[in-house]
């Protein structure tokens, strides 16, 4: 009798294992790095695409052919190898990965992207780096995830959709993913951290410290000077050492559950160690010193990439908390809903409003104005959009979209232009024509 | 997962080649083939400059220097790293690599080879006794392969 429970918790630990839902904003931004790191990749190559992947350059099928391996392997190069051929393919790759990167006809763009970067990757190994395989797996782990939930063109246009019917943005359930990809990626990052973790601890340099100091004086790799190489020779040590336990703590990120798991009173306890922040942090401050003082190209940014893609709802919520940390109360926007240029522009804001930091009203809500003291005559509301900064400040019109692009993410590059005298000048003119000339409805605008 | 695992274990034990045998086709037909020894066991230490030269091995002709400041910034180490990896294993690619060279740079020649010439970073201990200056006294040349560009 006691059986049947038993094997009922099991199945419930294996689904919650397995399939609770997490946000799927990590993959999405890990979607977007992917992308954007490819096409860097192909773009960076195009004048070498010919020499390298071409039966008129280096590489051969005539050459290749007792260099490989015959077995379970496949690449579309094996048949298309002709220089304009590889110039084609490489030109589709670099086309799905835009669509990739943007977010639009997702896992089609992912099945043709990945299919043809593997094909360049089976065709000459020789070529490739770590930054490169890592690519290929993480674009593996995205063809078989919803990546396509977050950060991407699609999914912006349905939620801009339900926002403008319904007033209502679409469910944040159908933004989540389950969590078995991040548990895949997780994995695989724990497995190269791992190996190389072990691969370096074989070499007499990494044991004895003189192994980053060795890199930095070598001329291929060291972005800095033999000089400069030599006056950080005494540091090595201690680079060596933090690079090889930043490896080694990735290990924690599997051990330490597993402990929390097999011995449930260390479980909670476990949860307040920061071993997950503490291994991205390292990880961090280790790639951006190999960006800064190695040439690797994009070897560091790849891993930043990948970095994305384990992030999960706890940790978007603590850097929002973190961004957030100074902002008191919510802006609260004042907009008309019988104006439909108003709705469309307040679907736009509520996208990006990343930080949740928007408090959106309709003026025609009989306790709206009441809500500010003194009141905003509704006269002067229907005119132009009225945003109440967190500080009370009221801006309105253009200065209000101003005030509003410092709260949203997407827009803090324009936002400083946005003030400039001379930008703003004009900004208040062409706001002013378009508010003059927008679409009332007689009531509140239907679909 | 576990594929993935078992691809990046050696295969010191029988058991561990039977499941290396079992999960290998996957890992192979899904492209996830991995190994992550970037700067291990041990970072290089051997920098090297590469030349392309021409002509009878004694009276060489020096077409080209290829070191990295000849390569465009987000080729250089790509390109470098490619000469390194002939130098230790793809040594067959060389001919392949000068004709298509050749071809590249209209190069017309009965001999043509690709001559490596580097020094070694010394260990710690070594460049501690012996001063830095002399690490750059031993310098050694080889020739990693040739070919002919003579009908292109």
């Amino acid at each position: 009798m006691t059986l049947i429970p038993f094997v009922h918790r099991l199945w419930k630990q294996w689904h919650q294992f397995w399939f609770r839902p997490i946000s799927s904003a990590g993959f999405g931004l890990m979607r977007i790095g992917f992308g954007m790191m490819g096409i860097a990749t192909y773009v960076m190559q195009w004048t070498t695409l010919s020499l390298y992947y071409s039966d008129e350059g280096m590489l051969s099928p005539d050459v290749l052919r007792g260099l490989l391996r015959t077995e379970y392997r496949f690449s579309l190069l094996d048949t298309f190898h002709s220089p304009l051929a590889v110039q084609i393919l490489a030109f589709a790759l670099i086309a799905s990965l835009a669509l990739v990167m943007i977010g639009i006809l997702t896992r089609w763009a992912l099945l043709v992207s990945v299919v043809l970067m593997f094909s360049f990757h089976e065709y000459a190994p020789v070529l490739l780096d770590g930054g490169d395989t890592l690519l290929r797996n993480m674009g593996l782990i995205l063809l078989v995830s919803p990546c396509h939930r977050s950060f991407s063109l699609a999914s912006a246009l349905r939620r801009y959709a339900s926002i403008i019917g319904s007033g209502k943005d679409i469910p944040a359930s159908t933004r989540t993913m389950p969590v078995w990809p991040y548990r895949l990626l997780l994995w695989q990052m724990v497995c190269l951290y791992t190996a190389a973790f072990i691969e370096k601890m074989n070499g007499a340099m990494w044991r004895d410290g003189s192994a980053v100091g060795s890199v930095l004086l070598h001329g291929t790799f060291s972005r800095i000077s033999e000089h400069a190489g030599v006056l950080l020779l005494p540091l090595s040590p201690l680079l060596t050492t933090f690079t090889l336990m930043s490896q080694a703590l990735w290990m924690t990120l599997i051990v330490l559950p597993l402990l929390g798991w097999i011995v449930p009173r260390l479980r909670e306890p476990l949860t307040r160690v920061p071993y997950k922040q503490a291994t991205l942090l390292c990880g961090v401050m280790i790639h951006a010193g190999i960006a800064l003082l190695l040439n690797l190209t994009l070897f560091s940014l790849i891993i930043f990439t990948s970095y994305l893609g384990l992030l999960l709802n706890e940790d978007f919520d603590a850097l929002r908390r973190w961004l957030n940390r100074g902002v008191r109360k919510k802006v609260t926007v004042f907009f008309d809903a019988h104006c439909v240029l108003c709705r469309r522009t307040m679907a736009f804001l509520t996208l990006c409003d990343w930080l949740k930091r928007l408090n959106v009203q309709n003026l025609h809500n009989p306790s709206v104005a009441a809500s500010y003291v003194p009141p905003i005559p509704f006269e002067s509301l229907q005119k132009a959009m009225h945003v109440l900064s967190p500080q009370g400040t009221l801006t309105v019109g253009y200065d209000g979209l101003v005030t509003l692009a410092w709260h949203l993410p997407p827009l803090w590059p324009l936002a400083p232009f946005l003030s400039l005298p001379g930008i703003s000048h004009i900004g208040r003119r062409v706001y002013n024509i378009i508010s003059r000339n927008r679409t009332i409805c007689s009531e509140e605008c239907k679909r | 997962m576990t594929a993935i695992a078992v691809f990046l274990l050696p295969a010191t034990s029988p058991a561990m080649r039977t499941l290396k045998r079992i999960t290998s086709p996957y890992v192979l037909m899904t492209s996830q083939w991995q190994k992550w020894d970037i700067f291990a066991p041990n970072p290089l230490r051997r920098v090297s400059v590469y030349r392309i030269e021409a002509g009878a091995e004694g009276v060489p002709r020096v077409l080209a220097v290829l070191n990295p400041t000849n390569f465009p910034w987000y080729e250089q180490v790509k390109d470098m790293k490619i000469l390194y990896r002939f130098q230790e294993g793809w040594r067959a690619l060389v001919p392949a690599y000068l004709r298509a060279w050749c071809k590249e740079h209209a190069v017309n020649a009965p001999f043509v080879r690709l001559r490596a010439t580097h020094y070694v970073i010394p260990l710690r201990s070594e460049a501690i006794r012996k001063g830095w200056g002399e690490r750059f006294q031993q310098h050694t040349e080889e020739v990693i392969g040739e070919t002919s560009c003579a009908q292109l």
